[in-house]
């Protein structure tokens, strides 16, 4: 194509917004593996120590590599941070899922006001649904630790899920489900046969973007996290406290990963369906 | 004559009704605090083996009615039997009958077999049996080799095959149509008429129909019923309907027709077109309209002949103010003297026609179809 000059100033604003974007990413990416223990912006040279170090095989203990002492808590704190993200995903999901069925099936008064108050707690600002939630805790007289975390992350996660499977419900055609009852099939194998199908992509994509934000969770978990119950983002907060270590770049990297490995799947499993239907 | 067999036919099967609306009433409160009443007394037998076609304007509760069938809407009062079953507390999924969707609602998820053979699972059919019976469903719609297609990889035609198939496997005792052939080209939608027609013989199950389309239900049902605001207006063969329609608003909405209101006054119609119309003494005795009666004339632009102005055959005086040529006939629009429009078909192509021409017109009485009643006077409708 003919290239003229406002063309390749559109190409380079295009490289520039990627950079904006990415740069910060993938510097981290790139500090994770410099050996220069003192100042991580000057390359020394390649290395994988920092990703051993975390894993608790450092092979020299230096005055650089002295921070091996919190492996054990950074491990505890992603084991948190799985179960609570996997628990407090799956239950949202069916607690959202339901609802959004529940107000999708039954015509019900003041549809619009559920509605409403199914999504304001995705809006709300983090610090105040912590604030509230450690006081409601605390208050009824419930230990903080991992359950209040899995708890608090359910009263937001579930209108992610909500959002989402309502959106997908109301792309679905109502004469399906007529026409499988039409057809002679029960109320429940309708659902089993016909609504879950449609609406399964909404349901796990709100999984797993579920997952994802609890894992990332901070302010809220901050709060009502208690002393024993450390997840990995309220870790590594702490960690940052006491000065900004290389090991954090590969921590940084490492969740990154797994974010991508994640969200990758679920646009996958997405994409697959929606061809199939 | 047709209308003659039709009423001897359903005779023989009096007593095999399959389906019985009795006083069926439903109305939906509006968003706007109003409230519209969808169905306002509809009665409506319907017998074994029998294609009942539902025609009305937008609105009037045909689909209504349909859903009411097939339990997807309740009735406010009234109640629905099924072969001889009420249906009043019976959900969707317990009825009898199948319906045709007007989207088709074919289950995307599935292959073309799989959504035939979805009744017959659901009806705990096993599954050899199953495939069978849905293959030898889809080679009755002609569809025998897409099998294992999904129904986006179909026309809209095909899809329309797989939801009749996916609805008459099932053998119900009924089957309700909505509409099924709007979406389609009129080609295929011609073929499709036909080939309903065909399916409906082979597997005698009693069809209930709705379209639009006027030709569509004269051509194809052996009763029609025409619906207007929530009723039953008239409840009869095509051409008993076209021939003797009951109401002006089944006159003006099945085929063209010219109508005339006046009072009876010695065997002739005194309106305001002038010349008094003769009416046919057999029919005003049959019917008891005597000297005086406000009744409204009926008549079709086929049965208006073209004669000299001051022939002495001419009933109607009327001057040409359009003509429109239809490829075997053409179609006349005249005014009388009273202003008013009237509709004349003249078959031959040849008679020299030009607008501003005055012409006379005749008419056999007995062509002459008359509705009790009256209202203000209109022309050509
Ligand atoms: N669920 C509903 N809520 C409110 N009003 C309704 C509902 N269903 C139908 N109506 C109203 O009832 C009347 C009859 O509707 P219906 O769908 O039966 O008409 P129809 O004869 O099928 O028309 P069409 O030929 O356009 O399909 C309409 O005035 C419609 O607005
Ligand atoms: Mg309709």
């Amino acid at each position: 194509m003919h290239s003229t000059f406002s063309t390749r100033l559109l190409s380079l604003y295009g490289v520039l917004f990627f950079l904006f974007i990415y740069l910060p990413i993938g510097l981290i990416f790139v500090y994770s593996f410099n050996s220069n223990p003192i100042n991580m912006m000057v390359w020394q040279s390649f290395t994988f120590d920092w990703y051993r170090t975390i894993f608790g095989f450092s092979a020299e203990v230096t005055e650089a590599t002295l921070y091996v002492e919190s492996t054990d808590q950074l491990i505890g704190a992603v084991q948190n941070s799985l179960i609570v993200a996997s628990v407090a995903a799956s239950l949202s999901t069916l607690l959202g899922t339901a609802a959004a069925l529940a107000l999708y099936r039954f015509r019900v008064r003041l549809e619009g006001f559920y509605r409403a108050l199914m999504m304001t707690p995705m809006m709300m600002p983090d610090i105040v649904l912590g604030i509230a939630l450690l006081i409601f805790f605390v208050s009824i007289g419930i230990d903080l630790g991992v359950t209040t975390i899995m708890i608090g992350h359910c009263t937001f996660l579930i209108s992610y899920v909500f959002i989402i499977v309502s959106a997908r419900l109301a792309g679905m055609d109502p004469s399906l489900e007529e026409a499988s009852a039409d057809l002679g099939a029960t109320p429940f194998t309708t659902f089993r046969r016909i609504t879950l199908p449609r609406i399964l992509p909404g349901v796990m994509g709100g999984l797993m973007l579920a997952f994802i934000i609890s894992m990332d969770d901070l302010v809220i978990t901050y709060f009502i996290s208690g002393v024993d119950a450390t997840t990995l983002p309220v870790f590594i907060l702490s960690m940052i406290r006491r000065g900004v270590k290389p090991e954090i770049n590969a921590i940084a990297s490492m969740l990154l990963m797994f974010s991508i490995i994640v969200a990758s799947l679920g646009i996958y499993l997405r994409a697959r369906s929606e061809k199939r239907l | 004559m047709p209308a003659a067999q039709q009423t001897a036919s359903r005779t023989n099967t009096t007593n095999d009704v399959v389906l019985s609306i009795q006083c069926a009433h439903r109305s939906f409160k509006t968003p706007e605090g109003g409230q519209v009443h969808a169905l306002r007394g509809v009665d409506l037998d319907i017998f074994e083996n029998e294609f009942v076609t539902l025609l009305g304007p937008s609105g009037c509760g045909k689909t209504t009615l349909l859903r009411c069938i097939s339990g997807f809407e309740r009735l406010d009062s009234g109640d629905i039997a099924i072969g001889g079953e009420s249906m009043a507390r019976r959900p969707a999924h317990k009825r009898p009958v199948n319906t045709v969707f007007q989207s088709y609602a074919l289950f995307p998820h599935m292959t073309v077999l799989q959504n035939i053979g979805y009744g017959l699972e659901a009806a705990g059919v096993g599954r050899r049996e199953r495939i069978a019976r849905s293959e030898e469903a889809l080679e009755m719609v002609g569809l025998g080799d897409m099998g294992q297609r999904r129904p986006e990889q179909l026309s809209g035609g095909q899809q329309q095959r797989v939801a009749l198939a996916r609805a008459i496997v099932n053998r119900p005792r009924l089957l309700l149509l909505d509409e099924p052939l709007s979406a389609l080209d009129r080609n295929l939608r011609q073929q499709m008429q036909i080939e309903l027609k065909r399916l409906q013989h082979e597997l005698g199950i009693a069809f209930v129909f709705v379209t639009h389309d006027q030709e569509e239900a004269l051509t194809m049902s052996d009763r029609i019923a025409i619906f207007n605001g929530g009723r039953i207006e008239q409840l009869a063969s095509p051409r008993e309907i076209y021939d003797h329609p009951a109401s002006e608003f089944v006159a003006r909405f099945i085929g063209e027709s010219n109508l005339f209101s006046g009072k009876i006054a010695d065997a002739t119609l005194i309106s305001s077109t002038g010349n008094p119309l003769p009416l046919c003494s057999k029919q005003l005795d049959l019917r008891n309209f005597d000297n005086g009666r406000q009744v409204t004339a009926v008549i079709r632009p086929e049965h208006l002949h073209l004669c000299a102005p001051e022939a002495p055959q001419a009933q109607l005086n009327a001057r040409i103010t359009e003509v429109i040529f239809l490829g075997t006939e053409y179609q006349l629009i005249c005014t009388l003297n009273d202003q008013s429009l009237i509709k004349v078909r003249v078959t031959d192509v040849n008679t020299p026609l030009s607008v501003g021409q005055n012409i006379g017109l005749s008419y056999a009485p007995e062509q002459l179809h008359l509705i009790a009643g009256s209202t203000p006077l209109r022309g050509a409708a």
